[in-house]
């Protein structure tokens, strides 16, 4: 590979840091006389400018957040007690993320809704979840994590436990009349929920 | 968040601060995850590779002697999952110095007009090589110094100007030729 290793070689690779505004000292000034004595660079310059503007324009998807904090978290506790495991392979993971997430979800949303029960977050510990009556719950394989988030949200539950090797999951309804609705509403959502029974509760 | 504030917390972390953790991983999440994920094309497997950056943040920071800004320190650390990664994947390999064509006179007006459309460069840098693409994205995403990127990917400042250079001159062309392209 051939370097920078003539003059307007190195002008030429430093005109990237000109673009981004990192240059300085005499190393700026020279790439700025450089360019004001030449439009060609000039024109160059305004592209490189426009393509970095471009560039941190464009999303590149949506990052982890709050799930991937509640995650780490998670993980960090692990890692205080055991030793760390190694990852798991992406197509355990990619199959396991719907079910971690939706579970992540309930943990990180609703401390910061303020409007469920008190829940430290992923600490492994303190959790004064009130006992109410629980929904047995498969989801189905199809349903994607923002579907199940928004379901819960929307009726107010909380996994308590799951998914067990069959995929159930225990969901924890604030009160019977809330346990009455969420099982009309999950027996509706056809699409979501693959099966659903209430196992009762006080 | 400026340095200082990040290195604050890195401090913390080291003490074992699971709040510094997630107020690091607050603050340099999105660009993190943003500089994974424009290499991969799984979003899980960006999010894995995340997780195992700040994980590495957790047990790493006490090893941390402030020589580089934090933020440096922790793309770095991001820069040699991802890589680490792609060996490990065989996807493609980060080193292959893959034959280039450097056009000397890309049409830089035609440029600037490519440039501007997101979809343009897109194309154009998923073109470049890995590491010619890493140094480009951390020039541009993050506002990075050449000094700053040669400490991310553990490179001599003037390696990471040859990449810069043919990287540019790479990413000019496509853009140049894409117009052409798409006027006739």
């Amino acid at each position: 590979m051939t370097g920078p290793n003539r003059d307007d070689d190195e002008i030429q690779s430093l005109l990237v840091f000109l673009a981004n505004d990192t240059l300085e000292g005499d190393e700026r000034r020279a790439i700025e006389r450089a360019v004001a004595a030449n439009p060609e660079l000039q024109a160059e310059l305004a592209a490189l400018k426009a393509a970095r503007i471009q560039m941190q324009a464009t999303e590149v998807g949506t990052s982890p957040g709050e799930f991937g904090l509640a995650r780490l978290m998670r993980d960090v506790d692990a890692n205080r007690t055991v030793t760390q495991p190694k990852a798991t392979k992406p197509g355990l993971w990619k199959i396991a993320a719907i079910a971690a997430m939706a579970l992540l979800a309930v943990q990180v949303t609703l401390p910061y809704l303020n409007t469920g029960p008190d829940v430290e977050l992923a600490d492994g510990g303190a959790e004064s979840l009130d006992a109410g009556p629980t929904l047995t719950v498969v989801f189905a394989a199809t349903a994607t994590e923002q579907e199940i988030r928004a379901l819960l949200l929307e009726l107010e539950l909380t996994i308590v436990s799951g998914p067990s090797a069959l995929g159930l999951y225990s969901l924890a309804a604030k009160d019977e009349d809330a346990a009455a609705r969420a099982l009309e509403r999950l027996n509706a959502a056809t699409g979501i929920v693959e099966s659903v029974e209430v196992e009762g509760g006080d | 968040m400026n340095n200082a504030q990040l290195n604050a917390l890195l401090q913390a972390v080291a003490g074992g601060d699971k709040t510094a953790l997630a107020g690091l991983y607050r603050a340099l999440e999105k660009p993190v995850y943003r500089f994974i994920a424009s290499k991969m094309n799984d979003p899980f497997e960006a999010g894995d590779i995340l997780h195992e950056v700040f994980m590495e943040v957790w047990r790493s920071a006490g090893k941390f002697e402030g020589r580089s800004a934090v933020k440096t320190w922790v793309f770095g650390i991001a820069y040699r999952k991802t890589m680490d990664h792609f060996r490990k994947h065989k996807r493609i390999s980060p080193s292959d110095d893959l034959p280039e064509q450097v056009d000397e006179g890309p049409d830089a007006v035609t440029c600037l007009a490519a440039a501007q459309e997101a979809e343009h460069l897109r194309f154009c840098l998923e073109g470049l090589k890995a590491d010619h693409r890493s140094a480009i994205e951390l020039a541009f995403y993050e506002d990075m110094s050449y000094g700053e990127i040669s400490r991310v990917v553990d490179a001599p400042e003037n390696t990471i100007k040859t990449r810069i250079f043919h990287a540019k001159k790479l990413l000019l062309r496509c853009l140049s030729g894409r117009m052409k392209e798409a006027a006739t």
